[in-house]
């Protein structure tokens, strides 16, 4: 077991030094380090950011925003989803949000909540827009997908409506809930650093990658987004850790 | 106890029953037989509540209870083979004695997810009988047991279901014979 788990380990950084030797090639190919910095002066560029109080600050504050947009979605998206699935009078009523969520492209709410939002809340804003959607769509298909043996399990044995839908179809909607939650995590992360590079909040990545670029300091960048990428996959491996009891797959 | 009184009921243009009626006293054993599409588990969501008869009526007179062995399991894969039972009812010591005489005392915590399909049906049964019931309505209750657990399954369903009504489905004579139950034909 542990030669298995020292080989997946050892694959993965073996894939790893490939993509960043694809990144040294391509850096020497081009040979401009504006255009594409070299994997060591983006390491060098990432050592000097975290020799500031304000990187710390900065990932700390964009973590936190995105994380408050982020909840304030999953709570709101699972519990309109579950007012979707039962009331057709609601899903009609709200599925042009819905659709206008999934169809209007970020950047153009980035821009009009621009308007409307303190630089400080407009990340909290367009994260909370995108996963809203997601987990809304998710929870509703979820719930209207239940098997109906289950619940007939339920009427038989005489369990009220709250035990059916608390001990039965909850848990059982759970596994695609975590896993929609996954993906807005990911969206959420994206869109909230993109808000910050647009609102410029004083302490935040999106300023910081903002500077950067007006400044032409392209390994610093190339070192930020670097970054944002480790703490989504960090946020997505905290999250799978923290589910992991829920995420059953056989049925009988 | 349970008045069948002249139902009729079909999905869509399939008539599945027709013009049917049984009268079920309290303490009776029924086996319910015949070929497979003639109405065997329509009859029991009927008696059950599940269905509502296009005709005629299902009149529970005394309001006895039910319980039921579906033909699948519907246990919940989240949760242990004890969970599954207290679910429907809040009594571990006799979801524990049902489980241990069916077999099954090593995995009362083992989650269903991981038992065998002969094990989930145990755990269905033994959940059937730790609810309160006054009428025990098996569905193809031994599909996928071995003759030893059957043998384990009748005996704790008589020594349960004692004085209670059972309403039987199944294809098996020898598993109606082993409950004592008088045949009806569908």
């Amino acid at each position: 077991m542990i030669s298995t788990m020292a080989n997946k380990i050892f694959k993965k950084i073996a894939i790893l030094l490939l993509w960043v030797a694809v990144w040294q090639i391509c850096s020497m190919l081009v040979a401009q380090e504006l255009l594409i910095p070299s994997p060591l002066s983006t390491l060098k560029a990432l050592y000097n950011l975290a020799q500031t109080k304000q990187f710390y600050i900065s990932v700390a504050t964009s973590l936190m925003r995105i994380c408050v947009g982020f909840n304030l979605g999953v709570v709101t998206g699972f519990l309109f989803g579950i007012l979707s699935a039962k009331s057709t009078l609601f899903k009609d009523f709200t599925s042009p949000i819905i659709q206008l969520t999934k169809a209007v492209p970020v950047a153009s709410f980035i821009i009009l909540a621009f308007f409307w939002f303190e630089s400080n809340y407009l990340p909290i804003f367009i994260a909370f827009l995108m996963v809203l959607p997601i987990i809304w769509s998710s929870t509703e298909t979820a719930l209207l997908g239940i098997d109906n043996k289950y619940i007939e399990m339920g009427k038989v044995f005489k369990l009220s409506n709250a035990d059916i839908f608390f001990k039965i179809k909850l848990p059982l909607i759970f596994p695609t809930f975590i896993s929609s939650s996954l993906t807005a995590l990911g969206f959420a992360w994206k869109s909230g650093i993109a808000a910050e590079v647009i609102s410029k909040p004083a302490a935040s990545i999106g300023n910081m990658l903002e500077r950067s670029k007006t400044h032409l300091e392209i390994s610093e960048v190339f070192a930020l987004t670097a970054v944002v990428a480790l703490l989504s996959l960090l946020l997505e491996v905290v999250l799978k850790k923290a589910f992991r009891r829920y995420n059953y797959v056989k049925d009988r | 106890m349970l008045k069948i009184d002249n139902i009729s009921f079909a999905y869509g243009e399939n008539t599945i029953l027709k013009d049917f009626s049984l009268d079920i006293a309290q303490n009776e054993k029924i086996w319910l037989y015949g070929e497979s599409g003639c109405g065997k588990t329509t009859l029991l969501k009927l008696i059950l509540g599940l269905l509502k008869p296009q005709k005629g009526s299902v009149i529970n007179i005394t309001g006895a209870k039910p319980s039921v062995v579906f033909q699948e399991d519907r246990l919940l894969p989240f949760k242990t083979a004890l969970q599954n039972i207290l679910l429907v009812k809040d009594d571990p010591q006799k979801a524990i004695e049902n489980l241990s005489a069916l077999g099954l005392s090593d995995y009362i915590n083992a989650p269903v997810s991981e038992l065998s399909g002969g094990m989930c049906r145990r755990v269905a049964i033994a959940r059937a009988l730790t609810a309160d019931f006054d009428f025990l309505v098996l569905d193809e209750p031994f599909t996928g047991l071995d003759k030893e657990n059957i043998q384990k399954a009748v005996e704790q369903i008589l020594r349960v279901a004692q004085g209670k009504t059972i309403i039987l489905v199944t294809h098996s004579k020898e598993e109606a014979e082993l409950l004592d139950a008088t045949q009806i034909k569908l």
